[in-house]
């Protein structure tokens, strides 16, 4: 039987000075360390929570009863001691008491072996865990399956890997030291705590533990959450709660993983180092099937003379973050700014020169909002996002005769959106589309998205913001998710059926009567219908799970669906989610602002999933309306929202804003001449535009944002630089050059109204003598045409053109 | 009047045979005249438009059509079939209703010159590859308007998609799919409707009729799925009533039998209870009728038979789920497959319950879902559809389906295919037989046997027939039991129906047409019935005529099982082939064979002989046996 310790492990402290305290498991008084195995990460921890552990002196009262190593206490023998622990001129000292030093109880396969395996990348995926093992030995990928392990271990290979009569002849501790040839390398260190379990293990005779031993039932690290100074370090101490309701210290034995490499590291033992960046940076912690988070604040720490006042809930949040972090906030944007970030944001376009003219004269203070709620109800707003959505919905044309069925669904992507179809209703209509693709084209989704795991995952990431391609094969390792829950399911789109259509290519789709089960990969169990820990068990024949999981993500206390919508808009409009990827929302992926994704998803229920609403009251919030220009701090913040963060206009949004400015009427086969490169209905069109497929227009061949690339590359550039079509468009007698060329009115006028197509502002008085000296270079006519294409050409190559800021 | 010559037939070296591509306008307005142009293939010498209704006339007029409809013709869609010197062509539909009806300019592609139209009026066009019209229309404030833009029940490739748009240009609704938009105006002033295909495809395959209606637009269209044959015996009263109040087990409407329910599935995922009282042994048939109407519907049938336990309480004994109606004895040129469930069960004594839902109503509340429920004691029956079949390609290979009429030529013999739509355990023989042939022209006999829902009725003229068109009736026999077959047709031609769907439908009338002027190439007669015993290998003997410059071999494949083929020189006066009457399993009785044959010559479009060019000649023959189990065959 395991040492436990007995008390829940909280906040509590034996204080010795002013300055430091020593942080430990609840314990009253004295902190009791009981077997030969017992362990303990204490933390010290200095006023505003400055954590001193690794830095600190620790002393111990008494020799021979317990060693510790920056806060690790190891017991080595019976007794009763005081440790102290000094740093930064103060002490702190804490009463430890140890009690059977030299008991060593039963070994728990899976509670004490298997996290070993883990801790030491043994059955990781480039490993022994990837799927048929390594060299001949195979461990269940981050021993989600101990029962598997056992197998592999103990009754595989004629159990040649394990030998009880002298547990250090066994060749699982042979080649985990390197003694004998390993692959891998050595990972085990003789007489290491690791090494001492494995061969005691053994030597009990391989117990795989008793039905009644105690599970483990999660996992929590202390501390939860720290402000750190930048360039700090903070000691991470991990308790595993037991079903039992006891508690173990397995600080030692969990994986700690940041979810942003550019901000922190951790070392094996639990020792978080963070880096000069301001932000937020969670730390993943890994038992078994367990996860909990570290949540670290980096603040910038300076002074914040003016805060702007805040619009709505969203400015609070983002305020109250950039005050805790000490992280002045940009100005707020000037109109010309705005009135072109708002229009590519919302309507995925250039304002014309005339909009530009038109809201800059407009002296109403409310002149900003007007403009929200008329590119709302423009319905550039419902092309931009039906663009958005049917890539990511998959609306793809792998066949010439998929074109009604994608330019059907696209159809009706853009009418739900112009009519602001409350998104539960939209996500219904699409997970539980039933029908003939031109009668009902959301039926088109089952096309593209054919097979069941496909349903379930591209559900999960698009609605529910949660990846659940792991589970299908084992455990989620970063998330609770288990296969039970990845075949729940898959049960809601089991008796999803198909038909032959009326046209060739386009399946009909129902769902067949019955009780929709299917079958757990693994145990081969029948599962019934359940989505993320919600079971509809209790379904009947008639029912349609698709309909059932749908009403279970429409609920308002569903904790997934408004979540992740939220935060995908987030994204379109500040670059950066509030969880990253947009689509990984989970527990070991927090948001840099929790409180704002909760305000965001709460208030988003509230207006029954009102899709314009969200994005008006984005676009109202102070929050999105402060300058892209850093001021002298905020420059190195990617995650705050002190500023409005830059972003290169998408591949459609780019080809429109190029030849709107160039005044190029666009051309793609299969559709009106005109037709802008936002409104085309799929993937297809890609083929044709060289400058689409260069600035990353997605294939529709995934649900995952990451398909559209917002990456800047030299093709790009060379593009834009030397393209033929370019040139050819730039000299052409039908665009801008040539008429403004023609143009009788005053050169200023001209440039004038240039800039505003460009960047929706005048020049400036250095830009305008610039241009007007490059015209007075080349006066007649044939030769002022070419001086236009040059300055034309010379704005849509400049960064302010080619980013929405 | 544009002809299209080169087409897909012709390509293939066939002789000519009128088709009819389109028809345009493709409607018109009762009371009025109004002048057509139709195009197509083989369409020389045209003498007639045959309309579907004899209150509708057309009048051959420079190239075009005029075509007069009478005051007292009914609104709805009509046929129309060109004929020519090359014989009846495909039916066309065409439109006839009240409203006065123009043009489209075609220079109406942009907002800004939107044409004018009337509220209650109808526009006639074509869809422009690539592009969208606007038509403009003045209404008042509150003013209730349906735009109702037809062209797939039309015959049109077009898949209309409208927009509403007020004088700014700012978008008011939306109608993608159903061809139908319904606005209520906010204020008076001028709205504009933009229109296109859904793939912006256009041409002339892509026409519509556009009608602006100011109250309500005119119902629905008869049901012309090939599945649909028949159903009109179904939906005959009494109807029993229904109420919504059905939605469950304890509510379930009780019917008498025989009992039709005209009902509907709404709202979305809407479920309807019916039960009855059934006689043990008894067989019953339970069928819905609903996606036949033309409807996107999906229906489904539970049937619940159920008992009491000893308590008294309702249980549910035994389950019967039934989905679609599988059986296509149509193929994929005449697809008779259909959603609607058919179900014949022998029923045990005591109560049974129906449950009646439509799988695809999902999310839509949409009134106009209706169905017919038939519950009913079992009683065979069968419905027939008969329809024109072009030559089979001569690449045999190719997987094409083709729009065809009936043609005639002296000497001459055509196929009917014959589709039999069995039901409730119909089992019998059906003998078919057809009506209204001009003198000289006969059926050869045909029959559909036992369990045989596939037959093929040959059409043969005399050497000396006259000129002759008109419509003509299939009829199938069995014991009592007589039926008019439906004719269908074909509405486009598919180079491979593995991976384009042939769209084909139930039309108005066969119409033959005879020509008293052109012989068949290749005449290819059985000379008599051959009289065998049971088992027994008899010769089939042939007489073949030969005209004009067909004088090559000729390509036999004769239609028994498996299918035999041969071939005889260009100088063969006639054919001997044997059959194996032991092989085919011929029980005693009267059978008949279909004969393919082909045959390369030079065929002059004229028929003066100046404009010979190469074609090869399908011709179409059949022959008998009359197996006997007592007589032995006599010689040929």
């Amino acid at each position: 039987m395991r040492w436990l310790l007995a008390i829940f492990f909280c906040a509590a402290s034996v204080v010795r000075a002013e300055e430091l305290k020593i942080e430990v498991p609840a314990v009253e008084g004295t902190l009791w360390l009981k077997g030969a195995e017992a362990r303990r990460q204490v933390l010290v921890t200095g006023k505003d929570g400055k954590d001193f552990t690794s830095e600190a002196n620790w002393e111990v009262s008494a020799e021979g009863i317990l060693k510790v190593q920056k806060g690790y206490l190891v017991p080595v023998g019976d007794g009763e001691v005081v440790l102290k622990a000094s740093a930064a001129d103060a002490t702190a000292e804490l009463r430890v008491k140890v009690e059977g030093s030299k008991m060593e109880a039963p070994i728990n396969f899976a509670n004490q072996v298997v996290p070993i395996f883990t801790k030491n990348g043994c059955n990781g995926g480039g490993c022994h865990g990837k799927s048929g093992g390594q060299n001949g030995f195979r461990l269940s990928l981050l021993g989600f399956e101990p029962g598997d392990d056992y197998d592999f271990l103990v009754k595989e290979a004629r159990a040649r890997r394990v030998f009880p009569a002298a547990p250090e002849r066994s060749l699982l501790l042979l080649k985990g030291m390197g003694v004998l040839p390993h692959g891998g390398g050595a990972r085990l260190i003789e007489g290491s705590d690791d090494y001492r379990a494995l061969a005691r293990w053994i030597g009990q005779g391989m117990p795989m533990g008793k039905e009644s031993d105690p599970k483990l039932s999660r996992v929590e690290v202390f501390p939860k959450e720290r402000v750190m100074a930048r360039g700090a370090r903070q000691q991470l101490a991990v308790i595993a709660h037991y079903s039992d309701g006891s508690v173990k210290d397995v600080t030692r034995g969990v994986l700690f993983e940041p979810n942003d490499k550019n901000l922190a590291k951790a070392d094996e033992k639990g020792l978080v180092s963070v880096f000069d960046l301001p932000g937020d940076v969670a730390v993943m912690v890994r038992y078994q099937d367990k996860v909990a988070v570290f949540r670290a604040m980096l603040p910038l720490g300076a002074a914040i003379a003016k805060m702007p006042e805040p619009r709505n809930y969203i400015d609070q949040h983002v305020f109250a973050k950039l005050r805790k972090m000490g992280l002045p906030p940009s100005e707020k944007c000037d109109d010309a700014t705005f009135v072109r970030r708002v229009t590519l944001d919302v309507a995925g376009r250039l304002p014309t020169p005339e909009e530009a003219r038109r809201f800059l004269a407009d002296a109403s203070p409310k002149k900003r909002d007007v403009l929200i709620d008329a590119l709302l109800e423009s319905t550039d707003y419902a092309d931009y996002f039906a663009n958005k959505w049917a890539a990511l919905l998959r609306n793809k044309r792998t066949d010439p005769r998929h074109a009604r069925g994608t330019f059907a669904f696209h159809g009706w992507l853009r009418d739900s959106l112009a009519e602001n179809k409350p998104f539960d209703r939209l996500a219904r209509e699409i997970v539980a589309a039933s029908g003939e693709m031109s009668e009902n084209p959301p039926v088109a989704w089952f096309r593209q998205v054919r097979e069941t795991n496909a349903q379930v995952e591209d559900t999960a990431q698009l609605f529910l913001g949660t990846r659940l391609q792991c589970a299908q094969c084992h455990h989620h390792p970063y998330e609770k998710w288990s296969q039970d829950d990845y075949y729940k399911f898959a049960a809601v789109f089991a008796n999803t059926g198909k038909k032959v259509g009326t046209q060739a290519t386009e399946e009909m789709v129902f769902t067949r009567r019955g009780a929709a089960r299917a079958n757990h990969k693994k145990t081969g169990k029948a599962m019934e219908p359940g989505a993320l820990g919600a079971s509809f068990a209790e379904l009947r024949p008639d029912d349609d799970p698709r309909q059932k999981l749908a009403d279970w993500m429409s609920a308002p206390e569903n904790p997934f669906f408004a979540r992740a919508l939220v935060n995908r808009y987030w994204k379109h409009f500040f670059s950066r989610g509030l969880v990253e990827p947009e689509d990984d929302l989970r527990e070991t992926n927090p948001a840099t602002n929790p409180e704002l994704l909760e305000a965001l998803s709460k208030r988003f229920v509230e207006t029954k999933f009102d899709l314009k609403q969200l994005v008006r009251e984005i676009c109202q919030s102070e929050t999105y309306q402060l300058s892209s220009v850093p001021n002298e701090h905020n420059g190195i913040d990617r995650s705050a929202y002190s500023r409005y963060y830059p972003k290169r206009l998408g591949a459609e949004t780019l080809f429109d804003s190029v030849n709107a400015l160039i005044g190029a009427e666009s051309k793609f086969d299969g559709v009106p001449a005109g037709t802008r490169a936002v409104q085309l209905p799929d993937n297809s069109f890609n083929a044709s535009s060289y400058f689409l497929t260069v600035f990353g227009r997605p294939e529709s061949s995934s649900a995952c944002e990451c398909e559209r690339s917002q990456e800047a590359s030299l093709a790009q550039a060379l593009h834009l630089l030397n393209a033929k079509d370019l040139q050819e468009k730039l000299a052409s007698d039908a665009c801008r050059p040539a008429a403004l060329a023609k143009d009788t009115r005053p050169e200023e006028e001209k440039l004038r109204e240039l800039y505003q197509q460009a960047v929706a502002r005048e020049p400036s008085a250095e830009e305008m003598a610039t241009a007007m000296a490059h015209l007075a270079k080349k006066p007649d006519a044939a030769r002022k045409r070419a001086a236009y294409e040059d300055i034309v050409w010379a704005l849509l190559n400049t960064k302010e053109f080619l980013f929405n800021h | 009047m544009l002809i299209l010559v080169c087409c897909v037939v012709c390509a293939r070296g066939q002789l000519p045979q009128a088709r009819l591509h389109t028809i345009f306008p493709p409607g018109g307005t009762i009371g009025q005249t109004v002048e057509v142009t139709v195009t197509g293939a083989d369409l020389e010498e045209l003498k007639e438009l045959w309309v579907s209704d004899f209150r509708i006339k057309a009048t051959l007029v420079s190239n075009k059509f005029n075509v007069t409809i009478d005051t007292n013709a009914m609104p709805g869609i009509r046929e129309a079939r060109a004929i020519g010197r090359f014989g009846a062509s495909n039916p066309r539909r065409f439109l006839v209703d009240s409203l006065p009806q123009v043009l489209d300019a075609g220079t109406n592609q942009a907002f800004a010159s939107a044409q004018a139209m009337d509220l209650d009026s109808a526009v006639a066009g074509r869809a422009t590859a690539g592009a969208v019209d606007f038509f403009k229309v003045k209404l008042s404030e509150r003013q209730n308007v349906i735009f109702h833009c037809e062209a797939r029940h039309l015959d049109s490739r077009m898949q209309p998609v409208m927009f509403l748009l007020d004088a700014g240009g700012k978008e008011l609704a939306r109608a993608r799919t159903g061809g139908k938009l319904e606005f209520k105006t906010p204020k008076m002033g001028e709205y504009v409707l933009k229109l296109h295909d859904l793939q912006f495809r256009g041409g002339e395959e892509y026409w519509y009729r556009l009608a602006a209606h100011g109250v309500t637009s005119p119902g629905g269209f008869p049901a012309s799925e090939l599945a649909a044959v028949g159903i009109i015996d179904a939906i005959k009263p009494p109807y029993a009533s229904d109420s919504d109040d059905n939605d469950s087990p304890a509510k379930a409407t009780a019917l008498e039998l025989p009992a039709v329910v005209y009902w509907k599935f709404f709202p979305a995922r809407d479920v309807d209870w019916y039960r009855f009282e059934a006689k043990a042994g008894k067989a019953y048939w339970i069928e819905v009728v609903s996606q036949r109407l033309g409807l996107g519907t999906d229906p489904m049938v539970v049937i619940e038979r159920v008992t009491k336990n000893d308590k008294g309480e309702e249980q549910v004994a035994e389950t019967q789920e039934v989905y679609d109606f599988d059986t296509n004895p149509g193929g994929a040129e005449f697809n008779m497959t259909s959603r609607d469930p058919m179900h014949r069960f022998e029923a045990k004594e005591g109560s049974y319950r129906v449950q009646v839902r439509d799988l695809f109503n999902q999310h839509k509340d949409d009134v106009h879902r209706p169905y017919h429920l038939v519950v009913k004691e079992d009683g065979a029956d069968f419905a027939l559809i008969a329809a024109p079949v072009a030559p089979p390609p001569l690449n045999r290979d190719l997987k094409e389906a083709t729009p065809w009429g009936l043609f005639l030529r002296r000497g001459d013999m055509i196929p009917i295919r014959v589709l039999a739509y069995r039901k409730s355990g119909f089992n019998g023989e059906i003998a078919l037989s057809v009506e209204g042939l001009p003198p000289g022209v006969t059926a050869a006999p045909a029959f559909l046997k036992p369990g045989a829902n596939v037959a093929t009725l040959m059409l043969q003229s005399n050497e000396d027939v006259a000129a002759w068109s008109g419509a003509i009736k299939v009829i199938g026999k069995s014991g009592e039991l007589s039926r008019t077959a439906q004719p269908a047709a074909i509405r486009w031609h598919v180079g491979d129906y593995n991976n384009e769907m042939v769209q084909s439908y139930l039309a108005a009338q066969n119409v033959l047409a005879v020509s008293g002027s052109e012989a068949t190439p290749i005449t290819i007669r059985q000379t008599n019935v051959v009289e065998a015993i049971a088992g027994a290998k008899v010769l089939i003997p042939l007489s073949i005529t030969r005209r004009g410059e067909f004088n090559q071999p000729i390509k036999f494949r004769v239609f028994t099982e498996p299918v035999k083929e041969f071939e005889v020189d260009g100088k063969a006066t006639n054919a001997v082939f044997e059959i194996d009457l032991g092989q085919l399993k011929l029980a005693a009785g009267q059978h008949w064979f279909p004969i393919h044959a082909t045959s390369p010559g030079k065929y002059s479009r004229t028929g003066d002989g100046k404009d010979l060019k190469d074609v090869t000649a399908t011709i179409y023959s059949t022959f008998g046996v009359n197996v006997s189990a007592a007589t032995a065959a006599k010689a040929p």
